[in-house]
């Protein structure tokens, strides 16, 4: 029997009032969709946002943030494009297959996406932990666009052994028979292609591509950046210090804010609107950085 | 296979709030429809590493319509939540989601539910006329609001003889020489000693004011046994290590027991290894996808019916 599709694969809704216009659901080719959300004003479009959201259970924490300043941002007059990577979220794919490569090409897609359905050609960036890796890369095809990066991965190899600590922790905490040392899950992973970490497969396609990358690696200079650092990760400065001396070095106007509310990346959190002033003080950067850009644009 | 092609994002009012949810149609439909519904904690319709996306396409693949939907305040519905407690469900939600699939012609639906989603399934059973199934992964039994300890949730039942006495027993003696279980039976203990301190200075209420918990939640009992009444078959699994199965395992020594019983191999209760709640472990995960979907297909085989109705996706 052959099948039928009766319904649009995306839906539009006016939310906020009538301020915001959003249109969910799958773009992209068959077997490789991206499931997507474009949060558009009801009014002029000023500028232009993509969100690259971490992985794992990083994209859970983060997720209902990034909702709410997508819609803070559109009924401000930027529109926003979210998305799922494939192999993660709605999107089509298995996890086996996603890699930093493919995270890249799927915040192009999404830029592109954007671009179709705006005309904004040079969004801003915005990354999430693993998705500032993404967002840095991303931000290149539109050279000088602000760009934003949320508690970022600085230091990927460090990442990786404090997700390998967390799961040790994890297994304590539920009573894992044979509980694993960090060096075990390394084995575990080079030996089987994944290793199982809060019950997210760590795939050996997704470490190896992600393993030395370096955040500074995709930055075109001339950005204006905002590093925001969420808590006080105790290691984590020396990264960021490299990161943000590249950045400068490379011409880019860098803004570094620390904010003392953090979530518990790993795990559910429990508590609700953690990310308030971190979308607050975000959407005040990025409408002055976005207002900013289009003035240059327009003087050159 | 069953991917995006096969599925379309779909937006229903409840309670003023909009709520957003995904479809997923069946190449093959047999005209049955399964609602899931995510635990609390601000988990979106995803689940945990993509679980109910994954259960979505099986069960279609099998035949069923599946509508996985994010609660009001959570993912990418609106409205505003400031927390959970598994004695205020979000039952517009769930019969939001019920009317859209009458609306699309699939009048009898299976509910799936972890946690809180359990909960919220059970106590939207009673408006769902073409109820055919329930499935209850990790259901609290007594009620209480997302984050609050489980030494100070068992503390508060007042049982500490039982719990000592339970103590007792060779295989909770020989748990306790571990140091997690250790920790907790410390913990529990000095929970309930601060409470009874607290409570014999008339510092208030127990934790900190707040409303004292009845030990099994009143209304899980009556909506338990409401679905025993109507003869739904009714799935219960739990992870034999979380505490949610211990609290259980208590329960069923009452009127939960009784009624539970009563239904006979309409309810069946099944207990996995280690820990289910949260899904916290690939293994597991591919676990409960296995038993959902044969379960489902044992329980409600479904019928030869006609693929969705066009223009459900409208608003009421």
């Amino acid at each position: 029997m052959s099948l039928r599709v009766d319904f649009p694969q995306t839906i539009q809704r006016v939310l906020a009032g009538g301020q915001v216009h959003e249109t969910a659901g799958f773009f992209g080719l068959p077997g490789e969709r991206l499931f997507g959300v474009t949060h558009l004003p009801a009014g002029a479009i000023h500028g232009g946002l993509v969100i690259c959201s971490s992985i794992g259970p990083e994209q859970l924490t983060s997720y209902r943030n990034e909702v709410v300043l997508a819609r803070r941002l559109a009924a401000a007059g930027v529109a926003v494009q979210r998305f799922h990577y494939r192999g993660s979220g709605h999107s089509d794919g298995e996890d086996v297959d996603l890699t930093l490569g493919t995270m890249v090409e799927d915040a192009a897609a999404a830029a592109a996406r954007l671009a179709e359905v705006t005309a904004v050609h040079h969004p801003s960036f915005l990354g999430t932990r693993w998705g500032a890796l993404v967002a840095t890369r991303a931000a290149s095809l539109a050279a000088g666009a602000p760009l934003v990066v949320w508690e970022p991965v600085a230091d990927p190899a460090r990442a990786f052994r404090e997700l390998f600590r967390t799961q040790a922790s994890h297994e304590l905490k539920i009573g894992t028979p044979g509980r694993r040392t960090s060096e075990m899950m390394l084995a575990e992973l080079e030996a089987n292609g994944q290793v199982d970490i809060l019950g997210y497969a760590l795939q050996r396609g997704f470490y190896q591509s992600a393993i030395r990358a370096a955040l500074a690696d995709g930055l075109s200079g001339r950005q204006r950046l905002l590093v925001v650092r969420l808590g006080r990760t105790v290691g984590a400065e020396a990264g960021l210090a490299d990161f943000t001396a590249a950045a400068e070095a490379a011409g880019c106007a860098v803004e570094v804010i620390s904010l003392e509310q953090a979530p518990v990346w790993h795990f559910v959190d429990h508590s609700a609107g953690w990310g308030a002033v971190l979308v607050e003080r975000t959407t005040q950067w990025l409408l002055a950085a976005t207002a900013a850009e289009a003035a240059g644009r327009g003087a050159s | 296979m069953i991917d995006a092609r096969h599925e379309f994002p779909i937006a229903y009012t409840a309670a003023g709030e909009d709520i957003f949810g995904i479809v997923t149609s069946p190449p093959r439909p047999h005209g049955i429809g399964v609602v899931l519904l995510s635990g609390g904690d601000f988990i979106p319709s995803t689940n945990r590493n993509r679980l109910y996306v994954r259960m979505a396409r099986r069960l279609a693949a099998a035949g069923y319509h599946v509508l996985r939907f994010d609660y009001h305040g959570v993912g990418e519905s609106t409205g505003d939540i400031q927390g959970y407690s598994s004695d205020r469900p979000f039952v517009h939600d769930v019969s939001g989601a019920v009317a859209w699939f009458e609306r699309a012609g699939i009048s009898e639906v299976v509910l799936v539910g972890n946690c809180f989603g359990s909960r919220t399934a059970l106590a939207a059973a009673e408006r769902v006329a073409g109820l055919k199934a329930i499935v209850l992964i990790s259901s609290p039994v007594r009620d209480f609001r997302s984050g609050e300890r489980v030494p100070t949730r068992l503390a508060r039942d007042g049982g500490m003889p039982a719990y000592l006495l339970r103590g007792m027993r060779l295989d909770v003696f020989r748990r306790s020489l571990l140091g997690r279980y250790r920790r907790r039976y410390i913990s529990i203990i000095k929970t309930w000693a601060r409470e009874k301190i607290r409570l014999a200075r008339g510092d208030g209420k127990p934790d900190g004011g707040e409303p004292q918990a009845e030990w099994v939640s009143e209304r899980l009992v009556q909506q338990m046994a409401g679905v025993v009444r109507r003869r739904i078959p009714t799935l219960v699994v739990y992870g034999a290590e979380e505490d949610l199965y211990d609290e259980f395992t208590r329960a069923r020594a009452g009127r939960l027991g009784t009624t539970i019983d009563r239904a006979g191999p309409l309810v069946e209760v099944r207990t996995l290894e280690g820990t289910v709640h949260g899904f916290p472990t690939l293994a597991v995960q591919q676990t409960v996808l296995d038993l959902v979907e044969e379960w489902i297909w044992r329980a409600v085989p479904g019928k030869g019916t006609p693929s969705l109705r066009a223009g459900a996706a409208g608003r009421p």
